[in-house]
């Protein structure tokens, strides 16, 4: 068995992007978070439109696209480590 | 996660800063890992980097002996990148060995990679924000001299130079 937070790292949610969002985007976090929900045919619940999501980040403004890079490093570093654990274990 | 850190990183005017250059071209990228190189040269480290700290991650824009899964991420998590703390100061920080300094003793990343010292200075953009850092990272305990900080002071310069002329209009 191989932990799901390798050395402690937690794989992104559709939750933590809608925090990085928002963050970044202050007070037109929730007009943007909305435009980008529309984009990408989800509704923001559930992890299976988290791709979607960050492909609609990648095609917005650049700071959305800053946002989907940022997470998307953190996405693979969990894969990556996750897949190194595995073939420790 | 880390939500006060990122918090701190996000500041929304900073990462628009940083959205404001294009990062992505490859010419940038060549240019930027020749300043690491140097800078891993003159400082004798193995490993230098030019990078930007985002709201959650710390993305590389050119490096110098990096390899492993932080070489196909391109980045770090950005608590667990020395950088950040770079960036958060404004201003050069230094670790001597992470190993022993109880500001990095729960830094997982150091434990996984082995590194241990640290050297960084900020870029910091026309806007005033301390976007990023450039600094060379090493496996052993390291007492940095005044000169290993003005050959990365310069290769700092010479890196925010290089940005700026690829500035998005």
């Amino acid at each position: 068995m191989f932990s799901e937070t390798p050395y402690g790292l937690v794989r992104p949610t559709m939750d933590d992007a809608r925090a990085a969002v928002h963050r970044v985007h202050a007070g037109d976090g929730p007009r943007v978070w909305a435009g980008l929900l529309r984009a990408a045919g989800t509704d923001g619940t559930g992890e299976h439109g988290l791709d979607r999501l960050i492909t609609a980040m990648r095609q917005a403004d650049p700071v959305s696209r800053l946002c989907a890079l940022a997470l998307t490093i953190r996405l693979d570093a969990h894969s990556q480590l996750s897949l190194l654990a595995k073939e420790l274990s | 996660m880390n939500t006060d850190l990122f918090d701190r990183l996000g500041v929304p005017e900073r990462i628009r800063e940083i959205a404001g250059y294009d990062l992505f071209d490859p010419d940038l990228r060549t240019s930027l890992d020749a300043i690491a190189q140097r800078s891993a040269g003159l400082i004798e480290a193995p490993v230098a980097l030019v990078s930007v700290v985002l709201d959650t991650s710390q993305f590389i824009l050119g490096s110098h002996g990096v390899s492993g899964w932080v070489a196909e991420t391109q980045g770090v998590p950005a608590e667990w990148a020395m950088c950040t703390h770079t960036v958060l100061t404004g201003e050069p920080y230094c670790v001597v060995d992470g190993m022993n300094d109880p500001r990095h003793l729960d830094n997982p990343f150091l434990q996984m990679t082995g590194l241990r010292s640290y050297l960084g200075v900020p870029l910091t953009g026309t806007g005033g924000h301390t976007l990023g850092a450039h600094c060379v990272i090493d496996a052993r305990p390291r007492i940095f001299s005044d000169v290993d900080l003005a050959v990365l002071g310069d290769g700092a310069e010479k890196a925010m130079k290089l940005l700026c002329a690829y500035r998005l209009r």
